[in-house]
C-alpha cells in the first residue's frame, strides 16, 4: 500500500526523512496504545458480563484490539529498521518522494476509487433486486459520503491551491 | 514532449544512478523520462536542466501540439 496511507513527505535527504520518520513512529504507538485499549475494554466487559456480551462480541473486540497492535508493533519495526540502515533509508525516501512515484500512487488510487463506486453500484442493484433493504442503504449511503467527501475535499484544496 | 537527458547523459558520461542521485529521484524515474514515458514536473526539468548546465528548452523539445 505504498503511499497510500503515508502523507505526502516533502524530505529532501536522509536527516529530514529520519525526522519525518521518528514522527511517524507516534502514530504506530497510537495503534498499539488504542489496542491495548480495545483489549482492555473487551476484558472488562468480559469480567462484569455487561448485559448480554456475546462471544462473538467479546471475540470481534479482542481480535479488533490484537490487529490494532500487532499493525502498530510492524509499523514500529519497519520504521526503527529503516532508520538504523542509510541505503534502506534512502530507498524508502525516494519510494515515498519521488514524483512519478507520487503520479502512479494518485492514478492508481483514481482507479480504484472509479473500481469501488462500480463494485457499489453492482451491490445496490444486486441488493435492489433481492430485496435486500439494508444493504441497499449501505450501498446507497457508502456511494452518497464518498461523492459528499470528494466535493468537500475539491472544495478545500480549490482554497489551498 | 521530448528530451535530450539521455543524449547529455551520455555526452557527460553520467549513469543513471548519479544523476537520480543529483536530483533526488529514482533510477526509474531517470529511465522512464529517457524513454518519453513520463514528463518531468516544472521543478525536475528545472533540476535536471541546472545539473547539465543549460536551459530548459534546450533540455526538453516542446512540441506546439503539446
Amino acid at each position: 500500500m505504498r503511499n497510500l496511507f503515508c502523507p505526502t513527505c516533502r524530505a529532501k535527504n536522509n536527516e529530514e526523512y529520519r525526522a519525518v520518520l521518528k514522527k511517524r513512529q507516534v502514530r504506530f504507538y497510537l495503534f498499539i496504545l488504542t489496542g491495548l485499549a480495545t483489549e482492555g475494554l473487551a476484558l472488562l466487559l468480559d469480567l462484569c458480563a455487561w448485559r448480554s456480551f456475546t462471544d462473538y462480541q467479546w471475540g470481534y473486540l479482542l481480535g479488533l484490539g490484537v490487529g490494532l497492535i500487532l499493525g502498530g508493533v510492524v509499523g514500529v519495526i519497519r520504521i526503527r529498521r529503516r532508520m538504523a540502515d542509510e541505503e534502506m533509508l534512502k530507498e524508502c525516501r525516494l519510494r515515498e518522494t519521488d514524483e512519478r512515484e507520487l503520479e502512479i500512487g494518485s492514478l492508481a488510487l483514481r482507479a480504484a476509487a472509479r473500481f469501488l463506486l462500480a463494485a457499489l453500484y453492482v451491490l445496490l442493484v444486486v441488493a435492489g433486486v433481492f430485496e435486500k433493504e439494508e444493504l441497499m442503504r449501505v450501498c446507497f449511503g457508502l456511494i452518497a459520503l464518498f461523492l459528499f467527501s470528494y466535493v468537500v475535499s475539491r472544495k478545500y484544496y480549490g482554497s489551498k491551491i | 514532449m521530448q528530451n535530450r537527458i539521455q543524449e547529455m547523459r551520455k555526452a557527460m558520461r553520467v549513469t543513471q544512478n548519479e544523476l537520480a542521485d543529483a536530483v533526488n529521484v529514482s533510477r526509474q524515474t531517470i529511465i522512464s523520462l529517457e524513454n518519453g514515458r513520463y514528463n518531468a514536473s516544472l521543478m525536475l526539468a528545472h533540476k535536471i536542466a541546472r545539473y547539465f548546465g543549460v536551459a530548459i528548452e534546450e533540455l526538453f523539445l516542446f512540441d506546439e501540439e503539446d
